[in-house]
């Protein structure tokens, strides 16, 4: 079982539809997939119109291995399943800071799905949490949406920093730029400063209003519509990554 | 409520087919989406002792795809695609994988063949939450005859299978539609099979060559000697088919089985039978069995192909293909003998007559046959007294050479006894029985072993011999030298341990289980 996160400490970047695009041309191209909605808005898990049971929260989430086995569901494709989440994901955080090592707890937790499926996708909230710090142990790739502008630049560097800071594997860290706006000169310049940067994967997903419609259409939309072009540049970012990350 | 298990069949009655589901959930709140309707032919599929069957497993294959199911859930455990028509097939028919695997674990030597088949109307429908998202599929099945003349479906049921995490949804998806029809009454998926086997006239599990009757302690010997003799010809004329269209080579071997098992009660049970009668068919039976032992011998060698061929360097593999052709060609011809004496006049006179002794239950004059009227068990103890005694004698007299003649004689005592008891093992406590057989058994396979590698090094001596005189092709001789050491090294290690197998037999405690089985009778 392979592990990948889309995480940021930015919001509004992308995560979610690439998480959402990326599961589904992972259980359409290497079966069976796994996506883990861990953030409590629950955008992932409304994409796909599954909400949690009402017995399951962050508390369930937290005991693991059983409990997530029994609250995972299946989306309407095929061999791609997802684990929804919950408004009460929100205080995760301090109930995580209660466990004894809270840094392995996700690992710990997903252990027993490692023969259920080939590759698990998390769906990461906005931060730079304990909730994060699991989520970087329990992953093989870190896999992070960046709008080319300044901003994003910086907190990319903050999460490169915060790495080395803490001793953790930064070869983890994959990544992408979304939102790529060719007409605007900011996108040109940093896309030719990091494009070809170590790290940095040379796929990026254009903007396309295509993929805001995705909350209409409530489904991957390199399955509603594998043609578009942003469908097209999420199918090369997956096979970049399987290429390059040995996945 | 509680949920749904992973499938739930619900049975209909078949004069409800008009029943629409998308209309009945739509009443429920549930909208339905992705209709699909197809028309196929379901096949099903089976060794010819149903082995896929006893171990819970169903094979069947609609359209180009073929899958092994779970019997109690439906759940596919395996599938492959099946491009072609076939009617039988063996595991080697498929790529390697898991499909393969699993019918070679099913049956590593008999042929799967068509059992069953039948016409199937499938109408399948998602069944839709509120949300839009799909809670699970509910399948309207109408499987009948193939046969076009036939009115009317044998089934109609409704399959309902929940999505992931869904099962308490589908749940009210069920009590919607029985709600709706009373009638309906909630199926396992093994008892939808066993109706469809019931109604193309099938039963599951019907063949096995194992004695399976329960005789009468108290009754004659020569009544119980009958039942068993037209159980073992039976078993013979139900393999006959499997000969003739040479499907698998467990045809022609319980066939032979069989044979032997009646020469045994002949040879055995000395005075139950007018003399002049039983010695008749004794030989008429052997003659049977010699026309049948040239075809199990050369089934035996194809059967070992891989085995022989692993055996030897890779160097030395090469030799074998020709000589393995030989075989199938000659194989092929002595078939073709077999199968036309199957067919012949005088087989069917001589089958004929025999079943015509057997259904004779008068018992013959006592002169003729002083025992035929004693009561089965003590003659069963008796005989297997006998017999047993024998083996340890002829057993203890085996010098410390460990000669082949007398490894060979003990096989052929260890055969009867074991015969003794499987046919009377209905008359003694089972716990009983199946110790001592282990014990036999141990001893058997030594003998077994032994006795198939030496007639296999004669039959390869003469291969040589023959090739020798045909202008010897020296890859041939060096792959059947190779084998022949092979088939040496592993005589010779059976017959080193004879001994201890055999003192293992002899032992007080092997004594005793014996004794305890013969004086402890149902």
């Amino acid at each position: 079982m392979k592990t990948i996160a889309l995480y940021s400490i930015k919001g509004g970047v992308g995560k979610t539809a690439a998480a959402v695009n990326l599961s589904y041309l992972s259980a359409l191209n290497a079966p069976p997939c796994l996506i883990c909605d861990l953030d409590p808005q629950g955008a992932s898990s409304y994409y796909f119109r599954i909400t949690a049971s009402k017995k399951y929260d962050s508390d369930k989430f937290l005991k693991g291995n059983k409990k997530i086995h029994r609250n995972i569901k299946a989306t309407d494709f095929e061999n791609l399943d997802l684990l929804p989440s919950d408004f009460s994901y929100r205080n995760l955080d301090i109930e995580l800071s209660e466990e004894k090592k809270p840094q392995k707890k996700l690992k710990k937790n997903l252990e027993s799905l490692s023969d259920d499926y080939s590759h698990v996708f998390f769906d990461c909230p906005p931060n730079l949490t304990l909730l994060s710090e699991s989520v970087f142990s329990a992953s093989d790739i870190i896999l992070v949406p960046m709008i080319p502008t300044t901003l994003s630049i910086r907190t990319y560097n903050q999460l490169i920093d915060f790495f080395t800071a803490n001793n953790l594997d930064r070869s983890k860290i994959r990544a992408f730029f979304t939102m790529v706006e060719k007409r605007k000169a900011m996108h040109r310049e940093i896309l030719a400063e990091y494009g070809t940067a170590p790290g940095f994967l040379r796929q990026t997903i254009p903007y396309n209003s295509e993929v805001e419609k995705m909350g209409v259409y409530r489904a991957p939309l390199t399955a509603v519509k594998p043609n578009s072009i942003a469908s097209k540049a999420y199918r090369g970012l997956f096979e970049e990554l399987m290429a390059e990350s040995g996945l | 409520m509680t949920g749904l298990p992973a499938t739930e069949i619900i049975k209909f009655n078949t004069c409800t087919d008009s029943i629409s589901v998308p209309h009945i959930l739509r009443n429920s709140g549930f909208n339905t989406a992705s209709p699909e309707r197809r028309k196929a032919r379901r096949h099903y599929f089976d060794t010819f002792e149903w082995q896929a069957f006893s171990r819970g497993l169903v094979i069947q294959s609609e359209g180009r795809t073929i899958s092994i199911n779970a019997l109690s859930t439906g759940r596919t455990v395996a599938t492959a695609s099946f491009p072609s028509t076939s009617a039988c097939f063996g595991s080697e028919y498929f790529p390697l994988g898991n499909f393969s695997t699993l019918l070679s674990k099913i049956s590593p030597l008999r042929a799967f063949c068509r059992v069953a088949s039948f016409e199937v109307e499938v109408h399948s429908l998602r069944v839709l939450d509120h949300d839009e998202k799909t809670i699970g599929i509910v399948t309207d099945e109408s499987i009948g005859s193939i046969a076009s003349d036939k009115k009317g479906p044998y089934v109609h049921i409704l399959t309902l299978t929940p999505f992931r995490g869904y099962s308490e949804e589908m749940a009210h998806v069920r009590k919607a539609l029985q709600g709706e029809m009373p009638e309906s009454v909630s199926l396992e998926n093994s008892g939808l099979f066993r109706t469809l086997m019931h109604e193309s006239g099938k039963e599951p599990g019907d063949y096995s060559s194992k004695i399976s009757l329960k005789l009468d302690s108290q009754a004659p010997v020569h009544e119980s000697a009958l039942r068993l003799l037209r159980f073992t010809t039976e078993v013979m004329r139900r393999n006959e088919e499997g000969i003739r269209k040479s499907i698998d080579t467990e045809f022609l071997h319980d066939y032979r089985v069989s044979l032997r098992r009646a020469r045994s009660i002949f040879a055995q049970l000395k005075g139950v039978f007018d003399p002049q009668t039983a010695n008749r068919f004794r030989k008429e039976l052997k003659g049977l069995a010699g026309r049948t032992s040239k075809l199990r011998d050369l089934d035996v060698y194809l059967l070992q192909q891989h085995k022989f061929s692993a055996t030897l360097p890779p160097a030395l593999r090469g030799g074998l293909i020709p000589f393995f052709a030989s075989i199938t060609s000659a194989r092929q011809k002595i078939h073709r003998q077999l199968k036309r004496y199957l067919a012949s006049e005088d087989y069917r006179k001589f089958m004929s007559e025999w079943e015509e002794f057997l259904s004779v239950t008068i018992l013959p004059d006592a002169q003729n046959a002083p025992v035929a009227s004693t009561a089965t068990g003590k003659s069963a103890s008796a005989a297997i007294r006998k017999s047993w005694k024998r083996l340890l004698r002829n057993g203890r007299l085996v010098s410390r050479e460990t000669t082949d003649e007398e490894l060979h004689e003990l096989r052929i005592d260890c055969k009867k006894l074991r015969y003794l008891m499987e046919f009377f093992a209905s008359l003694f406590p089972t716990d009983k029985t199946g110790a001592a057989v282990r014990h036999l058994k141990k001893l058997q396979e030594n003998l077994g072993e032994f006795v198939d590698c030496s007639v296999q090094l004669k039959f390869l001596h003469e291969q040589l011999d023959a090739a020798a005189r045909n202008g010897c092709d020296p890859s041939l001789a060096a792959s059947l030298g190779g084998l022949m050491t092979r088939l040496y090294e592993q005589q010779e290690e059976t017959r080193s341990i004879f001994h201890n197998i055999f003192r293992s037999f002899d032992s007080d405690r092997a004594a005793i289980l014996f004794e305890e089985m013969l004086t402890d009778k149902k």
